[in-house]
């Protein structure tokens, strides 16, 4: 079979692809993750490959790259048939993954997190830490990173990891072909810039680069060629020329673009109890909130009924400002009041039992325990009211879990499933699953759609359109400028810890919200 | 999109200022526990000076070098070890095991020499090779593994023995001289402590495999990623560990009027206990050998004060138990640190 493969295929191709991967199989007890995909990247183009999660980029990098062997199916580099059992030998080859969520040495600094393993010797065998640290700062100048060789990984920020995994797979001397797994999600703009020039420079001295994306706007201007996996399965291959954002949307998740983002779906959703407001009462209403050195003289009120989108810079105290009104830290000036009521704010606890519930954006740490399965997750915070006389109730627990699993659609096979089993969009679902099981009537989301899919982002914004429907007060803080305008009935804008706009649904643009983002207000 | 007015992340408000310096002195902290453990063991010195008037004496303070000279090599090899995120809590076995039969070896051949001083060694790192298999490619529980093996080795050491004793009278001279013997009027013990110290460091802190050996402790998953071979970093942690704690065997032996299948009892405790205090974190990833060896000192430092002020054998045992949950302490509160660290700078996204 691979003789008769190679033979056919040699006279064909006039240039011999850098990457030709053909029949790639792979499945992981029984679920295909890759089903019989064949494309090509030729030598020095940066190359996109697309997909929604769960479509088999994730798999298909780590085959490639030595992490994960292939059931079927044949990887050949450069006319050479391969086969990595290990990233070492695939970084040898000149072959490097940088993944999503980067993976270091959070106890090392910069330079040994870069060199790790394949630190510069001494004629004795011992590590020749000058030129290491000469060579690692080369390398940062060269990626444009600013960073110190000697920074301890543990205080960089995910965008700075980003750019050590970077220099790391520089340092491999990646010269063939390098992956790049959603990389901008973390990154500042002028970190995606950098990052993007150089990228160029790669594929200038003869590298292939691959981006792995979902997120569409960054396809233009950078990338030559586009390859769109759905459910395992290989799309397209084409020229970006021949492909517009609309055209990618609808390969990916065979819809298009208009149907992604419906005001109304009819996504059934569990019976929640809301006690009937008129539209005008505030449900939440905050006043001149202020945690000293953080945030200060924040003041907003979300009606029931209403979404009310925060938006503004990362590091802006969005975050900080959602976790104050819950209770993580209580604020040192200003007022809460739920229906009018005065609260004084204490903890987490109080909040939940007065009707506030928050997700966090960070779901795998601070929302979900992964190892457990989904049914535990979701009747977590609820399993003291399902219980009866101390002892809890199996039957009921199954009951109310699966209700909320096929309400969500979560897509998993039962509810004993481990959460760590799902895919992101799943887990969030999941997430808000068990925040809805304690019946909130305020709801805040932090970053409820960061690193899912397009399908699945649908379905959560109507979800939460929905809920709103239903009478919650909901708080969306979002990166995505986009959703933001979608979402929100009105949009608040933070800036260094101050309110520096609010805008109803007509006022927002994506100008006037990127402008109060960025203002900077003085005393 | 310019993000002219944001600027990069070096750019922070007066609060991100704080909380830069904040972030450093911890990180600081991190890197230097060690300095923390020496100062306390410097005020340890100043008050039991005030309490017992023959503390501060030349004879006292050799006592404690030599009392804290052997433990300073089983902690070496333990900090191997839990650098790795492993435990080893066979090293008072191994010791028991290996200077028993390797000095059964030496009382049978004497006129082999000092070149015998190779016997124990051996054992003690055949003691390690296996834990490391254990650990390493049976992917066992370090903890589970190790508790395994220490009553493995104890019980060999206690068949081979068979009742019996080693008395120092049946050893050749040169064994008892490696503990009384000086060389440029410094404890040849005190040498061959300081030497361990020195290649253990050299070993860490400029060898690939010492790198490694913190990079595994530190992120496993992420050493997968690297394609580092975790398990045979692991299995060869476990066999220097074996090789130190083979030569604090031959120590132990040199020491001791007798040797039985009963020594060094309660040795992994203590052993873990100088590690921790030392600044290791139970955790792994971070300490260094001299941070394991100034907990050594200390702990022997705090035994040897206590005798002098009277205090009872419990009493003492209370004190290092005392000073194991503080050292614990400490370094959870690190830990905790270094984790709301990373997530606290997760990301400065913009829109």
């Amino acid at each position: 079979m691979t003789l008769t493969t190679l033979m056919t295929k040699a006279p064909v191709a006039s240039v011999t692809p850098r990457l030709s991967v053909s029949g790639l199989t792979k499945s992981f007890g029984g679920i295909h993750a890759l089903r019989d995909v064949s494309f090509d990247i030729a030598p020095g183009e940066i190359h996109a490959l697309l997909g929604e999660n769960g479509a088999g980029k994730s798999t298909l990098v780590k085959i490639v790259s030595g992490l994960q062997l292939a059931d079927r199916g044949e990887i050949v580099l450069d006319g050479e048939r391969r086969e990595f059992r290990t990233p070492m030998e695939a970084r040898r080859a000149g072959v490097v993954a940088v993944y999503q969520d980067p993976k270091l040495f959070p106890h090392l600094d910069v330079a040994e997190n870069i060199f790790m393993g394949v630190q510069p010797l001494h004629r004795m065998r011992t590590i020749d830490h000058r030129r290491m640290y000469e060579r690692a700062n080369a390398l940062l100048r060269e990626l444009e990173a600013g960073l110190n060789p000697t920074t301890i990984v543990a205080g960089l920020s995910i965008g700075e990891m980003q750019f050590v995994e970077f220099a790391r797979a520089m340092a491999d001397g990646v010269d063939r072909l390098l992956f790049l797994d959603e990389p901008t999600a973390a990154l500042t703009p002028s970190e995606t810039e950098r990052l993007f020039r150089v990228v160029r420079r790669l594929r200038n001295r003869g590298t292939s680069v691959v981006f792995i994306s979902h997120r569409l706007e960054e396809l233009s201007g950078l990338v030559d060629t586009v390859t769109v996996l759905r459910d395992g399965q290989h799309v397209t291959t084409r020229p970006v020329a021949e492909l517009d954002q609309t055209a990618v949307v609808r390969l990916m998740v065979g819809r298009s673009l208009e149907e992604l983002y419906p005001r109304d779906s009819g996504v059934a959703l569990p019976e929640i109890e809301t006690t009937a407001q008129p539209r005008g009462v505030a449900r939440l209403s905050v006043r001149d909130l202020g945690l000293r050195g953080v945030f200060e003289r924040i003041s907003f009120e979300i009606h029931a009924g209403e979404i009310v989108a925060m938006a503004g810079l990362v590091g802006a105290g969005r975050s900080e400002i959602a976790q104050t009104i819950f209770g993580v830290t209580p604020p040192t000036t200003g007022q809460v009041l739920l229906d009018g009521q005065l609260v004084t704010i204490t903890s987490p606890r109080q909040m939940l039992t007065l009707g506030v519930a928050y997700l966090p954006e960070d779901r795998d740490r601070e929302g979900l325990i992964p190892r457990l399965s989904i049914m535990r997750n979701l009747i977590m915070p609820i399993m003291g009211r399902l219980a009866r006389f101390g002892l809890v109730r199996p039957a009921r627990e199954r009951a109310v879990s699966e209700r909320y699993a096929s309400d969500l659609q979560i897509k998993a096979q039962t509810v004993d499933q481990a959460v760590a089993t799902l895919s992101g969009g799943n887990r969030q679902k999941v997430v808000l699953g068990k925040w809805l099981a304690t019946n909130p009537s305020v709801l805040i989301l932090d970053e409820p759609t960061h690193g899912i899919d397009v399908g699945t982002k649908a379905q959560v914004h109507a979800i939460v359109r929905s809920l709103a429907d239903r009478g919650l007060a909901i708080l969306v803080i979002s990166s995505d400028l986009p959703e933001v305008l979608r979402m929100g009935d009105r949009v608040i804008v933070v800036a260094n810890g101050r309110l520096t706009a609010t805008f109803t649904r007509a006022e927002a643009t994506q100008e006037s919200v990127m402008c109060a983002a960025t203002r900077r207000l003085d005393a | 999109m310019s993000d002219g007015p944001v600027g990069g992340p070096l750019l922070a408000t007066g609060a991100g200022a704080a909380s830069a310096i904040r972030r450093q002195a911890s990180i600081g902290l991190l890197r230097n526990r060690a300095v923390g453990v020496t100062v306390f063991l410097v005020l340890l010195g100043i008050f039991f000076s005030g309490l017992a008037p023959n503390f501060a004496t030349i004879g006292n303070i050799n006592t404690i070098a030599l009392n804290g000279a052997i433990l300073v090599v089983v902690a070496c090899a333990e900090a191997i070890v839990v650098i790795t995120r492993n435990y080893d809590l066979s090293v008072g076995s191994t010791v028991a095991l290996a200077s028993y039969v390797g000095l059964d070896v030496v009382r049978h051949v004497p006129e082999a020499g000092p070149i015998l001083i190779l016997a124990p060694v051996l054992i003690g790192t055949l003691c390690g090779v296996f834990n490391g298999l254990l650990v390493a490619y049976g992917r066992l529980p370090s903890v589970v593994a190790t508790l395994g093996t220490m009553s493995i080795y104890r019980g060999l050491a206690f068949l081979y023995a068979n009742g019996g004793q080693i008395n120092a009278s049946d050893l050749p001279p040169w064994v008892a001289r490696t503990a009384t013997s000086h060389v440029f009027g410094i404890s040849t013990l005190l040498l061959v402590a300081c030497a361990v110290v020195a290649l253990a460091s050299l070993m860490l802190g400029k060898l690939r495999i010492g790198r490694q050996i913190y990079a595994i402790g530190s992120n496993p998953e992420a050493a997968l990623f690297y394609g580092l071979n975790a398990r045979r970093v692991v299995f060869a942690a476990y066999t220097m560990d074996g090789l130190l704690t083979g030569l604090a065997a031959f120590l132990f032996a040199a020491r001791a009027s007798w040797i039985v299948p009963y020594l060094a009892q309660g040795l992994e405790l203590t052993a873990l206990a100088a590690v921790v205090v030392g600044g290791v974190s139970v955790l792994g990833g971070s300490g260094t050998a001299l941070g394991a060896a100034v907990g050594a000192v200390t702990l022997a430092t705090l035994d040897n004060g206590l005798v002098l002020v009277g205090a009872s054998e419990f009493t003492r045992e209370l004190m290092q138990g005392a000073a194991i949950v503080c050292a614990v302490i400490v370094d959870a509160a690190l830990q905790r640190r270094l984790r709301r660290l990373l997530k606290a700078v997760r990301d400065r996204r913009f829109l």
